[in-house]
């Protein structure tokens, strides 16, 4: 299932000149899955090395699923779990 | 909870989570202290007290109040607006608490219903744990070269010049990674000049190298569409 949906994006990625291909860590597109603010590790699949939220159009992720990641990255910040920054 | 079984309609309640972070010199005593402190500011507020954890002391995402590690305590317990508001009073006034925060979990909760388990709700102190790799981040901190003091870092990077490139990246000043040359700088100049070059000039080069390797999905993009 996961392995189709990855074929999909990377017929999509064909389309494209170059730059960056969707494709979304698998654990993500488990039915139940959510995103957990105390759960740094995780995510940081969908922060860069400077500690930008990743775009949707990169994380290849759903509307729904990036909002509840932006809040989770975002209360993660809060607390001191993710960087605002970071200087690499 | 019960005792207020005197309003005239029922009162629902909501599950709240609150992490607080303690600076990381405090002793078991106070971190206890604390830790009582908000199960009585619950108690007296009709709350109950779902699960207490001690996450330990824990390396910290960027420095607050000059401290890079805290210690963090995890409460889940279900109350009234109210309460959140009390509870986060108290640790405003406690100064040993750097950092806190509350979410709201869910709403209309019979707190009638809540069950808790007494193993859940006991404070446990965490031995602390040095690891190698923080023992070496502390190093480069002493040193000047820690990637997240970088307004500290400029004027010392020099002497942690024989560290080599790698470190001293991460210790390049801030403004070097926005200057517009070190966007357009292509990575194939930028990275050898990184290794070969002395601290100072190696600084914004190897910075403009990592902004060419690690973020060119997005730069690419950006081009491609605008």
């Amino acid at each position: 299932m996961a392995e189709d949906i990855r074929q999909d994006f990377d017929v999509e990625a064909g389309g494209r000149r170059r730059g960056a291909r969707k494709k979304t860590p698998a654990f993500a597109l488990a039915p139940d899955f959510r995103f957990d603010y105390k759960d740094p590790q995780q995510l940081r699949h969908f922060i860069t090395d400077r500690g930008k939220i990743v775009p949707r159009r990169i994380s290849g992720l759903s509307a729904k699923q990036q909002r509840d990641l932006t809040r989770a990255i975002k209360r993660a910040r809060n607390i001191a779990l993710l960087p605002y920054t970071a200087t690499k | 909870m019960a005792t207020t079984a005197a309003a005239p309609a029922k009162r629902w309640a909501r599950e709240y989570e609150t992490i607080y972070i303690l600076r990381p010199d405090v002793g078991n005593d106070v971190a206890e202290k604390v830790v009582d402190r908000a199960k009585e500011v619950i108690a007296r507020l009709d709350g109950t007290l779902t699960k207490l954890d001690n996450w330990g002391r824990r390396r910290l995402a960027y420095p607050i109040q000059k401290n890079s590690r805290g210690l963090f305590v995890h409460l889940k317990y279900v109350g009234y607006g109210d309460l959140v508001a009390e509870l986060e009073r108290n640790l405003r006034l406690l100064d040993e608490v750097v950092r806190f925060q509350t979410v709201l979990l869910a709403e209309d909760i019979d707190p009638a219903s809540v069950s808790v388990d007494p193993e859940e709700v006991q404070y446990l102190h965490v031995e602390q744990e040095e690891e190698t790799e923080d023992l070496e981040l502390e190093r480069a901190r002493s040193l000047g070269m820690a990637p997240r003091v970088p307004r500290e870092a400029p004027p010392e990077v020099q002497e942690g010049a024989s560290e080599g490139a790698e470190a001293v990246a991460k210790a390049a000043p801030e403004v070097a990674a926005e200057a517009p040359a070190a966007e357009a700088a292509p990575a194939a100049e930028a990275a050898p000049a990184a290794e070969a070059a002395p601290a100072a000039e190696a600084a914004p080069a190897a910075e403009a190298a990592a902004e060419e390797s690690t973020e060119p999905e997005s730069d690419e993009d950006k081009r491609e569409e605008g």
